[in-house]
């Protein structure tokens, strides 16, 4: 990120703290290109194949984007929870075509015990990642239909990896509702996707 | 969803698991109706949270994860060699070994010098790499030459024609630190043993001013006669232009050092640091930093101190704490200085530990799931699967070879199938027995032996006997063992045949909590559930033993019944037509199947599902069948069954339930109130199967007595 970009994600997060919704949405593409960039520059390093790998993803991003100086700074639980939408974006957008790749174009809708059985055999973990993740995707956004606040949540904790604090600061509510919002949108997630695998049997 | 519900169930989340329950239970010590919605909800979140650990472990699992398990999603680009193949004139490839992270392992035989050799085929894009090329020569001939016992050699590095680099090695038995540790929890003594090895290995590497860079159990080797090597020296290359990908630290971040992680240079003392987490890892049973999402075990890293080895439950010499400690300091400069130092502190740990080929014995681990585990035990105490406790014996497992034949054999289940069968077995459980006193699995498969002949045409013992010796046997094996989860299956199991169907529930709950991943157990308890009219959180049980097992022909069917008790049969059906079709030979998808029909007054569809039942079904299919055709008005057929099923009855003093069934079904109330009053007397009641029909006596006010005797719900909640 260069630097006029720092300066505007600064003044984005400025406001987002004292409560300016807008600008989530402003800075949300922002940090979507850099992770987006960052993505692509990891896959052509390797192989120039189209592998992504979750963990560096996050590893670099959190390393360049949010512990760049090794000290927690003010905007941090805001800035990580946009870097949270960002990162399901890109690793969902990523399993789509990964998976519209392997079943010769068009999406359809992925049983979750698919993912457990590719996981079981042989098959790639790659295939079972994007399952997984569409899977979780599609739930989520009936989940958001139902309780915004929870999906968003979910969106911290799992995507951003937050802690309960930084997702209570950035959200701006309590850490308790964070905790119960979380224990009840896993459940909720569970039996949504539980139907989705039964319907599937 | 009450506030209080809420708020307890808040509270609880925040125990252990096995601390829950209990919890639960005193908060609501005098509201029943509380009681059921919080033990349904808690049973809704582990299953959730359980869920949801899995996959962040799959989505943050990288492609080159730290698997040695894993195959690369990249296949397709890798060349596979077949077998036969001659690689640089003098190897030929036998067999593929397996892929991961580091690229691609084969078995060969190097024909120039005779001998097996490993062949590790690096990833094309680190063969394409020239910097990275040339930094792996050099290490490599530096480890080629260091020949260190706890080093993993290397014959030589070479490549093909067309720029493939590979290693040639030589081949060692055994199983990687991460297998053994998934397989169980090592001793204090054994996981320092373990340590001493890495440490030397690194001394010696370190010395040469070689750093190993993604020390982790991945790449530590356990032989069989207990010599620990260090795999993949020197292979973790960072790439330029990237912070994080070099070659094999692409994957976990877990057992990274602060700097390492950072992306900036390493020294030694970074493999240090990784050394440090994985002897926190043998020892606690747990890793120090979280798993899935690597975006907080970074945070974790850089921030914060992990728990203390002392809160892990479990006595460790204060000496090895303060060593972990040691090792896992953020700032270098405070670590240990070297591998030299350490294993100076190590060893004072231990003063007896001679060295890294101690005398061992070997033995057969006996556990009590049924896996052998062939392992080297140099210490006498290897507990079974525990995660918090560090038991010093177990009697869950035997060390008699012989009684672990025997109990192997008691297990057959195509010879358990059959009565005589079944019979053969609980000869062989009783002589593992007598071998060894004991062994509480032993006891509990003995309880499960005596039910299964129960369940049969016993012709030696009342039911209510047979029943009474599978109490003995299920309540010595508790007494036993108390932490055993089959113990407590089989008493649970026992209960619910003796119409204690409270306790059996509380029983099969403990043996959850103790063993979360048998299905079996979480399946009775769906059952108990839908008898004991909880079917919502049977449906949640059985659906869950489905997510652990989705080919489980038994899982199905637990769906299916919940369903069923839910009066649901539209979308039990599907499911029971997709079971029959995979296991035409199981009685249970025909049996709840045809209920279903019956429900809706299908009849013929009724019948014509109980046709599909194989013959000689038992004495419960006989029934079932007399009672559609009763109901669907073939009542001649059905007196004919009623007839033999009461000869069997006066015969055996077994089976008034049956009996019952095909009144009913002829719509002979009274005679059906009749038996069902004596089925209560020979436990041969058995609602399971049965959800639909249970449904049909609950019409009748006499049955509201006999429903509680039996411990059983009338309608559902």
């Amino acid at each position: 990120m260069g630097d006029a970009d720092q300066h505007v994600v600064n003044r984005l997060l400025h406001e987002m703290r004292s409560g300016n919704s807008e600008a989530f949405s402003q800075l949300l593409p922002l940090v979507y290109d850099e992770l987006h960039q960052m993505a692509g520059r990891q896959r052509r390093n390797w192989d120039g194949d189209e592998t992504l790998d979750t963990t560096a993803l996050v590893h670099e991003a959190y390393i360049r984007l949010v512990d760049h100086s090794g000290q927690k700074w003010e905007s941090y639980p805001h800035f990580l929870a946009v870097a949270a939408t960002a990162m399901r974006q890109i690793l969902v957008d990523y399993a789509k075509r990964k998976h519209a790749g392997k079943r010769g174009g068009g999406m359809k809708r992925v049983p979750l015990f698919e993912i457990e059985s590719t996981l079981n055999s042989s098959g790639s973990i790659d295939e079972a990642r994007s399952a997984a993740l569409i899977a979780l995707d599609d739930s989520l956004r009936r989940l958001e239909e139902v309780d915004s606040r929870q999906s968003r949540i979910v969106e911290c904790r799992f995507f951003g990896g937050m802690t309960i604090e930084d997702t209570a600061t950035a959200l701006g509510i309590a850490p308790i509702t964070v905790r119960r919002g979380w224990t009840n949108a896993k459940s909720w997630l569970y039996q949504d996707l539980t139907k989705t695998l039964e319907d599937a049997l | 969803m009450s506030d209080l519900a809420d708020k307890i169930l808040d509270e609880a989340m925040t125990f252990e698991p096995q601390a829950r329950t209990a919890y639960l239970e005193q908060s609501s010590e005098h509201d029943p109706a509380l009681r059921d919605e919080l033990l349904s909800r808690l049973q809704s979140a582990e299953a959730a949270d359980e869920f949801f650990d899995r996959l962040s472990d799959l989505v943050f699992s990288s492609t080159f994860s730290d698997s040695d398990d894993e195959p690369p999603a990249d296949e397709a680009q890798e060349s596979v060699l077949t077998e036969g193949e001659s690689i640089l004139a003098h190897y030929r490839i036998v067999s593929l070994i397996g892929r991961g992270g580091m690229g691609t392992l084969y078995r060969a035989r190097d024909e120039r010098l005779n001998r097996d050799v490993a062949l590790k085929f690096l990833p094309s894009g680190l063969s394409a790499e020239r910097k990275a090329r040339d930094r792996l020569l050099i290490e490599a001939r530096a480890i080629a030459g260091l020949n260190h016992p706890n080093v993993c050699g290397i014959h030589e590095i070479a490549e093909t024609p067309d720029g493939q680099m590979f290693l040639a090695m030589p081949l060692y038995d055994g199983i990687t630190l991460k297998e053994k540790l998934r397989q169980s929890r090592l001793s204090i003594e054994e996981s320092v043993s373990i340590a001493i090895q890495i440490a030397r290995g690194l001394a010696a590497a370190h010395a040469r001013g070689i750093v190993h860079r993604d020390v982790k159990p991945g790449n530590v080797m356990v032989s069989p006669d207990g010599t620990v090597r260090l795999l993949d020296f020197g292979l973790a290359i960072p790439i330029e232009g990237s912070l994080t990908n070099s070659a094999s630290t692409r994957g976990t971040v877990v057992y990274m050092s602060p700097e390492q992680a950072r992306g900036e240079p390493v020294d030694a003392r970074s493999d240090l640091w990784s050394l440090g987490v994985v002897l926190y890892e043998m020892i606690a049973g747990t890793r120090p930093f979280h798993r899935g999402n690597p975006a907080p075990i970074l945070d974790q890293i850089f921030h914060s101190d992990p728990e203390p080895l002392s809160k892990k439950g479990q006595e460790i010499p204060r000496a090895l704490e303060r060593i972990v400690e040691g090792l896992l300091q953020r700032d270098p400069a405070r670590r240990f200085g070297s591998a030299a130092q350490l294993l100076e502190s190590l060893e004072r740990v231990l003063p007896s530990e001679s060295g890294n080929s101690r005398v061992s014995r070997l033995m057969v681990l006996v556990a009590g799931t049924g896996a052998v585990v062939l392992v080297l035990l140099a210490f006498l105490s290897w507990p079974r699967q525990a995660e918090t406790t560090l038991r010093p014996t177990d009697h869950s497992t035997t060390r008699n070879v012989a009684a672990y034949e025997h109990y192997v054999r008691s297990m057959d289940q195509p010879l358990i199938r059959t009565d005589s069968g079944a019979r053969i077995a609980l000869e062989h459980i009783q002589q593992a027995i007598a071998l060894d006193s004991g062994y509480a699995a032993a006891y509990a498969r003995l309880a499960r032996l005596q039910i299964r002949i129960a369940d049969g045409n016993d012709l030696e013992m009342s039911r209510r006997e047979r029943l009474s010796v599978a109490e003995k046997a299920a309540l010595k094996a508790v007494e036993l063992d108390d932490s055993s989860g089959e113990a407590h299956a089989a008493l649970g199991k026992v209960m619910k045949y003796t119409h204690r169907r409270p306790q059996a529930v509380a029983e099969m709950r403990r043996a959850i909590a103790l063993e979360p991943s048998n299905n079996e157990t979480r399946e009775t308890l769906a059952e108990l559930l839908v008898e004991t009219g909880h079917p919502g959180e049977a449906l949640l049980q059985a659906r869950r033993s489905f997510e652990l097992d989705s080919m489980s022909p038994t899982a199905i069917s637990e769906v299916a019944n919940a369903l069923l008790a839910s009066d649901r049969c539209d979308e039990a059906l599907p499911k029971l037509a997709k079971l029959s079709s995979l296991r035409p030979t199981l009685n249970r998808a025909p049996l709840l199947a045809s209920q279903c029909y019956a429900q809706k007054e299908m009849w013929p569809q009724a019948i014509a599902e109980m046709e599909r039942i194989v013959p000689n079904g038992g004495p419960r299919a006989d029934a079932l069948l007399g009672y559609t055709l009763g109901r669907a008005g073939r009542d001649a057929e059905a007196r004919k069954i009623l007839d033999e099923l009461t000869v069997r009855f006066r015969k055996l003093n077994d089976g008034a339930f049956y009996v019952a069934l095909v009144y009913s079904g002829l719509g002979d109330r009274d005679h059906a109130i009749e038996w069902l009053d004596k089925s209560v007397d020979d436990l041969s009641f058995i609602a399971d199967w049965m959800p639909g029909i249970i449904k049909d006596f609950s019409r009748d006010p006499r049955f509201s007595p006999i429903a509680h005797r039996l411990g059983i719900a009338v309608g559902t909640r």
